[in-house]
């Protein structure tokens, strides 16, 4: 009994030393860019941060306060998400419920139809044939319309309700004279708190973060997203072998701001991480398990 | 039962449905106002306008002809753009040049902002063109389109419309050949910009002066003096303001154009480059491609003995472009020596520039310049544009040297530039990171900055292009590589793109591979001929007859 303790107590103590050495590796490039944001980019670059901010600065936080189209970025990106996630949410969450009930006619049908294209789609080309046909590209809408049903998170969505919400309370509150709208959205949805949840999260995070369909699709610089507009900063600022020394000493003062923009482009997916997370989990892994 | 089920289903799934429906309805509306909406007002109006009868004199399509505004009516030119460049200097249509070439031209631009070789490759496969673009499209996008009818053919509105650019093109041969494309049409327009600072010299080859003093040396003028003054650079590490860590020559690879270690080779009478293809033209107009030729080994003798003394560090072989930059940049210096195209010191004393080396080997030392002069592809027209005209008087207006100067250095005015009396235009002192910022739209528009221009232009005096410009004046113009000696921007076929592509990623990463390994490891002498032998291997014959190929159909031009 005792020897068993101790063989616990060394996996244990193993187990802890590797959660946190990978702990760290996960955290440390958070924390080197948090760090690297506030140092001399000089020194950033020369390789000389790694533990501790040197040469202490704000230049890159007040260089970022002057650019324009930073802010631009960013109340776009707000908007894109809000808009973005409430359009995914509502298609998304809909198509779920509606193909997770047995009564829906032809329900293999539209599940294939909603499936295939998860592995058979058109590509880019003709996508973006399409796009310029409805006349969409360039415009606010296709930013938050494009992919607004996700088959992947709409899968888990109709497992879930599969799961959670069996036929017999539909046949109860029916019999209370509940209509199938009114079941939706007053038993089906408030029982789904974590999915919603976790939709949520899905969704806003890949908004916030989403800059292909903005780089392929928007051609109006004052309609960019801060992914975007961070993305081609992070490509200007990398000095390349043609870059004439004219752009050098500009360049060296935008990769201050570059880890600075980072900074404040990852804080609010962050800040909202700890709120969700305990719905994450669970919103999942239910579906998941038993599925 | 089950049929009522089904309606009550069916309803559902309408809400999901027409919710979808009103909020594309909602979203949709911006987007067919814009581009279809406005093409179709431009449409409507430019067939109005193009019957005789309401035409006025010297006005063609809403465009006059002489004169400016170029718009006789308002003209919207929707124009295609890269945003990459080598600057974040804010939205195109912010910029102070742009507003002033829209006013004073009458044309309004519409900017279609690129990001990526992704957007623009789906900008010529899609054919969604803009009516004219400035830095988008490669040669082989261009081609392409022209071959499938979607680009105008510029020839016939040059003559007709831009005299400037008629007249430049007639008279500088090189900047014909680069632009004309191989079925003898002009597609686009270049960018020129032949200005002696720029292309005349690559790199400048810099010293740290101060350390020299400290130690009482001379700037050094022979490969030999210089092997003594790093070393000696390095024994008195930690003395004076040489510091503990020195480095004394740092360069960035040794392959790479830019920072890299070619002027040495070149020193010796060895005529190499890297600026395209790692190819040079010898006298007679053949390619030649010295990175094989015997005579490279000299040379490549001394630099590995640079290395072997640890006079180069081994990690200038690996280290990046950013890591590169900082250590040459750092201050207090810990690099004696580097290759730089500006002087970091503009004041040229603390660091100064240094000529080529003599080898004594006899031959004349050279150091590179560069052919980037005249850039083709900066200027489209695409068959939807309606206002073909308007378009060429605005490139015609663009190369204006007035317009052209300020898109390259910013505006007139008391910050960037003065425009005197005579006509003769001064650079103002400015910081370097500050040269047209929110101002002007610098390399990605098709100016025309032609050689006379620079000869009533001066530098702000101590500004770092002041510094070069008498650099290459006093200590580099009688060694600087001739134009004619280095590989040109010719024009491939698909077939030969392809094909160059193979092979010059299979070559050039053998050389540069082995050309590491001797450096590091040594092993030149012994190595050379299974060198020769794998490079012929790899192809380096059909590779440079390709070359000669383009180059041949590219001087018959």
């Amino acid at each position: 009994m005792k020897r068993k303790c101790k063989e616990d107590k060394i996996f244990l103590i193993c187990n802890t030393f590797l959660a946190i050495l990978f702990l760290a590796v996960c955290l440390y490039p958070l924390y080197f860019i948090l760090i690297a944001s506030f140092s001399n980019p000089g020194m950033v670059s020369g390789g000389k941060v790694w533990l501790y901010p040197r040469g202490i600065t704000l230049a890159g936080y007040e260089m970022m306060f002057t650019k324009n189209e930073i802010w631009t970025g960013y109340g776009n990106t707000i908007l894109y998400t809000l808009v973005g996630t409430f359009i995914n949410l509502t298609l998304t969450v809909s198509a779920g419920y509606a193909l997770s009930r047995r009564t829906l006619p032809f329900r293999r049908g539209i599940n294939l139809y909603f499936l295939l294209p998860m592995f058979i789609n058109g590509g880019l080309v003709p996508t973006y044939l399409l796009m310029n046909a409805l006349h969409l590209v360039n415009t606010f809408t296709i930013i938050v319309l494009m992919g607004g049903v996700n088959v992947w998170n709409f899968v888990i969505c109709r497992t879930f309700f599969e799961n959670n919400i069996p036929e017999e309370i539909l046949d109860a509150a029916r019999i209370d004279g509940s209509s199938e709208l009114n079941f939706y959205f007053r038993i089906a949805l408030p029982l789904s708190k974590a999915i919603l949840a976790v939709m949520i999260l899905f969704f806003a995070v890949g908004h916030w973060n989403g800059y292909y369909n903005a780089m392929i699709y928007l051609r109006e610089e004052s309609r960019y997203p801060l992914q975007l507009v961070l993305r081609n900063l992070l490509l200007t600022t990398q000095l390349s072998a043609e870059t004439s020394d004219s752009g050098m000493a500009q360049l060296l003062n935008l990769q201050s701001m570059k880890y600075g923009v980072i900074v404040i482009a990852s804080a609010p997916v962050l800040i909202l991480y700890p709120f969700i997370q305990k719905y994450f989990v669970k919103g999942v892994m239910v579906g998941a398990i038993k599925g | 039962m089950k049929t009522k089920n089904t309606k009550r289903v069916a309803n559902l799934l309408a809400i999901p449905l027409s919710l979808a429906l009103m909020l594309t309805g909602c979203g949709g509306e911006p987007s067919t106002q814009e581009p279809g909406a406005a093409k179709e007002s431009e449409s409507s109006s430019a067939a109005e306008s193009s019957t005789p009868s309401e035409a006025a004199e010297g006005v063609v399509n809403k465009t006059n002809l002489e004169g400016l505004p170029i718009a006789a009516e308002p003209i919207t030119l929707t124009v295609g753009v890269s945003a990459s460049s080598s600057s974040f200097q804010g939205e195109w249509a912010s910029l102070d040049w742009i507003k002033q070439i829209q006013e004073v031209s009458g044309i309004t631009l519409d900017f279609r902002v690129y990001n990526s070789n992704e957007d623009k490759n789906l900008m010529f496969t899609s054919r969604d063109y803009p009516d004219i673009s400035f830095n988008v499209g490669s040669d082989k996008q261009i081609l392409d389109a022209a071959m499938g009818g979607d680009i105008y053919a510029l020839d016939e509105l040059i003559d007709s419309y831009a005299p400037t650019w008629k007249a430049y093109l007639e008279k500088d041969d090189y900047a014909r050949k680069v632009v004309t494309m191989s079925d003898g049409h002009i597609y686009s327009l270049p960018i020129v910009r032949d200005e002696p600072s720029n292309g005349g010299l690559r790199d400048q080859w810099l010293i740290q002066k101060t350390w020299l003093d400290e130690l009482n040396l001379q700037v050094p003028t022979t490969t030999d003096e210089f092997y003594e003054v790093l070393k000696a650079f390095k024994e008195n590490a930690g003395t004076g303001s040489i510091p503990q860590d020195v480095i004394p020559y740092y360069t960035y690879g040794i392959l790479n154009n830019v920072g890299g270690a070619l002027d040495i080779i070149n020193s010796y009478g060895v005529r190499v480059a890297n600026e395209r293809y790692m190819v040079t033209v010898d006298d007679s107009g053949k390619v030649e491609f010295n990175y094989a030729n015997e005579a490279i080994k000299e040379p490549l003798a001394f630099i590995r003995k640079l290395f072997e003394e640890g006079l180069i560090p081994g990690e200038c072989l690996t280290d990046d472009w950013d890591t590169y930059i900082t250590k040459t940049r750092s201050t207090p210096a810990v690099v004696g020596s580097y290759h730089s195209y500006q002087n970091p010191d503009a004041t040229n004393t603390s660091i100064v520039a240094m000529g080529p080396l003599d080898s004594g080997n006899g031959s004349q030392p050279m150091i590179r310049s560069q052919t980037n002069h005249v850039q083709r592809n900066h200027f489209t027209i695409y068959k939807n544009c309606e206002h073909p005209e308007a378009a060429m008087r605005l490139a015609e207006l663009i190369a204006d040297p007035d317009w052209s100067i300020q898109a390259m250095y910013g505006m007139f005015g008391d910050t960037y530039l003065t425009k005197n009396e005579d006509g003769s235009v001064m650079m103002l002192p400015y910081e370097a990171d500050a040269q047209g910022k929110d101002s002007a739209p610098m390399n990605r528009v098709p100016f025309l900055l032609a050689k006379e221009m620079f000869d009533t232009f001066t530098y702000a005096e101590g500004s770092a292009q002041a510094q070069r410009d008498n650099a290459i004046k006093d200590q580099y113009s009688k060694y600087t590589i001739p134009t004619e000696n280095l590989y040109p921007n010719v024009m491939f076929s698909t077939e030969q793109v392809d094909r160059l592509a193979e092979l010059s990623t299979d070559i050039g990463d053998y050389v540069l591979t082995t050309y590491s390994t001797w450096m590091l490891n040594g092993g030149m002498d012994a190595g050379w001929d299974a060198y020769i032998e794998q490079l012929d291997k790899l192809g380096l014959e059909e590779y440079i007859s390709i070359l000669q190929e383009a180059l041949d159909a590219f001087n018959a031009n």
